[in-house]
């Protein structure tokens, strides 16, 4: 072996093992201040109702922070919305899918798709859509990936690649899955899909406001 | 002609210190492995890539030891995207800059006659490294709906009533969920490395061998398929009971084995020709 290319490969990996050890000494940003639950209890005309997971699915979800409300309207549509909220040092994500949930939790996955949703500033995001059904019952389901209050993503490998950037860049990559679902009728799931997209716009207007903050 | 003293300990320092830098993606590499069954192979690729080498051994020795610069581009970028990865907290690129840094560091240090011979053994190591779940998250699912819409098909064929609603198929008396373990994605990950392995101990031409590494997904799919439509017509008959415990991890071994065999018989046939 020759003596240059052995001392340069020494020394290469002698460099990469000391800068990987610095960083590995970086701190992992805490959450100082959860706000989620500062969401506002009416949005679009919905009120809200606060529910809680029992603890073992609490424990499941090992979120930082969650949100579960069912808001409801005068006329009687209520639209169900989750949000778990993983810090830094979580990971800043989930490890559930509605893909695999849904099914596991006896609900057949009839369609799935994404579609646009427009914020007041004119922005669109593009979310995921899924159709589950059950006994006899739509469920329409919106759900996507938010990182650092603002970046939209509406599937996990986006999410990675918001996260990575986020993480070398400000060595920070939380993040959040929201979901948002109404149960729909058969002759009603086109409608629930309206009605479940105008209140994701909404709420994506809402969201960077109620970001979590770490330091 | 052996290896000089000299080199046997310029190479064992340079690996130890390579195995000490990535260290850090070591142990949650291993627990995945260890914790979802899709990675379960994971323990199995490092040994196959040592005796892989081990094989060798005759051939490297008589190669004549150099250095390559396009071995150091490899190591360099190997160590760059180890370096990001691991500042960005994402598992996946650093595992697989920990096995291309490797690569790049022997083809860098003994040459491209050993690099050339090195190139599938440590390259191998590849399948260590698990799928990200984002990824298998993209694919499962199609599949998965796939499989559950071919199996229901063939399930009337045999003349017994099924409907299908998504990933559920109901029968009289019971229902089976068609999960995401049964997605297939795990035979294809396993039988993927298996037809990579008969490819490379393949004499065939290089179109051939292309051809049997693909085939490796179609035939994962086919047994997986069958699998469940075989579980379905059980459970029409004996209830969902056959769709759990033993019986359902018994189904699997017997399912991977078929589909071994179809990726042996398909090794045996294109070598064959190629005497022919």
């Amino acid at each position: 072996m020759r003596n240059a290319s052995f001392v340069t490969a020494l020394i290469l990996l002698v460099l990469t093992g000391a800068v990987s050890s610095l960083l590995a000494y970086r701190p992992v940003p805490v959450v100082v201040a959860t706000n989620l639950e500062k969401l506002p209890m009416e949005i679009d005309g919905y009120r809200a109702v606060e529910d809680y997971f029992p603890e073992s699915v609490y424990r499941e979800l090992n979120a930082d922070k969650y949100v579960y409300r069912h808001y409801r309207s005068a006329d009687g549509r209520v639209i169900d919305l989750y949000i778990g909220y993983y810090g830094t040092a979580k990971g800043g994500r989930t490890g559930h899918n509605p893909y695999s949930c849904l099914p596991s939790a006896g609900s057949a996955i009839v369609e799935t798709g994404t579609t646009d949703c427009t914020m007041s500033t004119g922005k669109t995001a593009r979310v995921n859509v899924i159709v589950a059904r059950k006994d006899e019952l739509n469920t329409v389901l919106l759900h996507w990936y938010q990182t650092g209050g603002t970046t939209v993503a509406s599937n996990s490998l986006y999410q990675n690649l918001g996260r990575l950037v986020s993480r070398v860049m400000h060595n920070k990559d939380d993040g959040a899955y929201i979901q948002i679902s109404q149960a729909a009728a058969d002759g009603n799931v086109a409608q629930a899909k309206q009605h479940v997209r105008q209140f994701a716009s909404k709420l994506l207007d809402m969201l960077p406001a109620a970001w979590p903050v770490e330091q | 002609m052996g290896l000089a003293r000299n080199d046997k300990i310029k190479l064992t320092l340079l690996l130890g210190l390579w195995f000490l830098v990535f260290y850090p993606v070591v142990p949650e590499m291993v627990r995945d492995w260890a914790g979802h069954s899709d990675n379960n192979h994971g323990f199995l690729v490092p040994l196959i890539a040592l005796y892989l080498i081990w094989q060798k051994k005759d051939e490297l020795l008589s190669a004549e030891m150099d250095s390559s610069k396009w071995g150091a581009v490899v190591l360099v970028a190997g160590l760059a995207v180890f370096l990001l990865s691991f500042a960005g907290g994402v598992a996946f690129p650093a595992r697989v800059a920990m096995v291309l840094s490797l690569f790049g560091l022997l083809w860098f240090c003994t040459g491209s006659a050993w690099g050339r011979i090195l190139a599938f053994p440590v390259l191998f190591l590849l399948f260590m490294v698990p799928v990200p779940v984002s990824v298998i998250g993209l694919v499962s699912m199609p599949l998965q709906l796939m499989a559950t819409k071919l199996s229901a098909k063939l399930i009337e064929h045999c003349s017994i009533p099924v409907y299908r609603e998504g990933n559920m198929l109901f029968f009289v008396g019971t229902q089976l969920e068609v999960a995401e373990a049964c997605s297939g994605v795990r035979s294809i990950m396993s039988l993927t490395m298996l037809g990579t392995i008969f490819a490379y101990m393949s004499q065939a031409t290089w179109k051939r061998r292309v051809v049997m590494v693909l085939a490796a997904v179609p035939i994962a799919m086919t047994a997986n398929i069958i699998r469940i439509t075989g579980t379905g017509i059980l459970a029409h008959f004996f209830g969902d009971k056959v769709a759990r415990g033993f019986l359902h991890e018994f189904s699997g071994i017997i399912v991977f084995v078929f589909g071994l065999a179809v990726l042996g018989g398909l090794y045996k046939l294109l070598n064959r020709k190629k005497v022919a």
